[in-house]
């Protein structure tokens, strides 16, 4: 019973992470401008993994490699933001018509 | 499992298919970059993994890196022009 | 330049060359923009539709050279695949004694329960030694070609670097910084565990060292080379780099004199060892490509 209960929340925690990914990749291809973009990718990347990592974690019970999936969503979670913040700001440096398409804040 | 490695498989395929066909050569780079993780993803499922570490390390990051590198150094990237 | 190149010998003509002072003598087969002689020379407009002309045809022909390459390729391929024994078969030609004996002695022979790295390292290490040497001789070629001195660096580029140093000085990017500050540390002992760890897991010296290579790459991009050169300058890494494959030669030597003699192996750390030395020649060669290609300078 106990076991069957930790089955249905991994699996809707998967199914969850599952629809994330797949609304941020449809958001990659909708939405027109850079920042945009990114934007939608950054944070389904973010939601989506915690989901799925945890999903997984639900399914398999907790054990050592599930603690090593703690650490890989942790060092997930530290990179992929800073990844899209230097892509944003790469963004913001290069185009010299920034102001047109949205508000900067001065540095 | 082996429909996760049919699908990889068949990812691996779009992507070796895709990267000389890109027009822009900073796509190339990171439909290369895909392969490469594809490929470490199946080196693994093959029991392999001392070379899916090695293909992840090298294939998907250092490589992609010295492509991004020279792409910078040959002025092929938008912004990086000097004028 | 050169003034009397018969009388020189020819091997200050060599060195001449190699200077690039010397121009030899223009006996390429594909000269791009090559003057035409002056009894054929034609006005500019017959110029631009005959390079047109060209142009197309190669823009028609190219496609298709291409298509025809690449499919007789595959078919090469497939025919080669089609002929192949099947995988993991018990009689195929792989499974002879050869692998028989590495998996059996493997461990008592080399001291390492990873057959892989026993193999890479202990049965087949002179292959090894020569993948070191590549790696080695690539990060020289390249310091040739790209690395930044008072002969390839002219007024422009001087200035251009030293603008986008002072960008980069102004506005460090704290947020890079942080989390580099973090996982930097954690990057490095990663490195450290898959390197020293090839014995009985998987990983050892060409994974733990790329690894190795990316968390220097990672520093050097967050915190700028100035406080790069305090971790390590062009001094230290040449040393570095150097001491990585003069580690290998010499505890290789020591192992191939051992086995030839016969006598018995008292050495058990030696994988380990040659490992590191393995691990610290390709983190120099990764980092070294990237600091030439990016800055050109350590």
């Amino acid at each position: 019973m106990f076991d069957g209960i930790l089955t249905v929340i991994g699996l809707a925690f998967l199914l969850f992470g599952l629809f994330v990914f797949f609304s941020a990749v449809l958001g990659l291809y909708r939405l027109d401008y850079v920042l945009n973009r990114m934007h939608a990718a950054a944070v389904g990347d973010a939601l989506g993994i915690f989901c799925v990592l945890v999903g997984l974690i639900f399914l398999h019970g907790w054990s050592l490699p599930a603690a090593k999936t703690l650490l890989v969503f942790l060092f997930l979670w530290l990179t992929s933001p800073v990844a899209s913040h230097l892509i944003a700001e790469m963004e913001v440096f290069t185009i010299s018509d920034i102001r047109k398409e949205c508000e900067v804040e001065e540095r | 499992m082996i429909v996760l490695e049919y699908i990889l498989l068949a990812g691996l395929v779009v992507c070796a298919v895709a990267a000389p066909l890109c027009k822009r050569l900073l796509t190339t780079v990171i439909v290369y970059m895909a392969f490469s993780l594809l490929m470490a993803v199946l080196w693994s499922l093959l029991q392999t993994p001392d070379l899916a570490i090695t293909e992840a390390a090298v294939g998907a990051g250092i490589t992609s890196i010295l492509f991004f590198l020279t792409l910078k150094k040959i002025h092929a990237l938008k912004g990086t022009r000097d004028e | 330049m050169n003034k009397t190149p018969s009388k020189q010998s020819w091997w200050l003509r060599l060195v001449e060359w190699v200077d690039g002072d010397r121009e030899p003598k223009d006996q390429t087969l594909f000269v791009m923009e090559q003057r035409p002689p002056r009894h054929v020379q034609r006005s500019d407009a017959e110029f631009a539709t005959q390079d047109k002309h060209r142009l197309h045809r190669f823009r028609r022909w190219y496609p298709v050279c291409a298509v025809l390459i690449c499919l007789a390729l595959m078919g090469i391929l497939m025919a080669a695949v089609l002929t192949m024994p099947t995988f993991g078969e018990a009689d195929n030609p792989i499974n002879n004694e050869v692998a028989e004996h590495y998996l059996e002695y493997g461990l008592e022979e080399t001291g390492s329960a990873n057959v892989v790295t026993a193999m890479i390292l202990s049965y087949r290490g002179f292959d090894t030694l020569g993948e070191s040497c590549v790696l080695f001789l690539a990060v020289a070629a390249v310091m040739m070609l790209l690395l930044r001195d008072e002969k390839n660096t002219d007024e422009h580029d001087q200035q251009k670097q030293e603008r986008e140093d002072g960008i980069l000085a102004a506005h460090p990017d704290l947020i890079l910084r942080r989390a580099a500050w973090v996982l930097v540390p954690f990057v490095f002992l990663f490195a450290l565990y898959v390197l020293l760890n090839g014995e009985v897991s998987p990983g050892g010296g060409f994974s733990g060292g790329t690894i190795l290579g990316a968390g220097l790459i990672l520093y050097s991009a967050a915190y700028g080379p100035k406080q790069m050169r305090v971790l390590m300058d062009a001094r230290r890494y040449a040393a570095v780099r150097t001491f990585g494959l003069v580690l290998y030669v010499l505890l290789y030597g020591i192992y191939i004199f051992l086995g030839a003699n016969q006598m018995p192996n008292y050495l058990t750390g030696m994988t380990l060892l040659i490992d590191l030395a393995v691990g610290l020649v390709v983190a120099c060669t990764v980092y070294g490509f990237y600091v030439l290609f990016s800055r050109g300078e350590f």
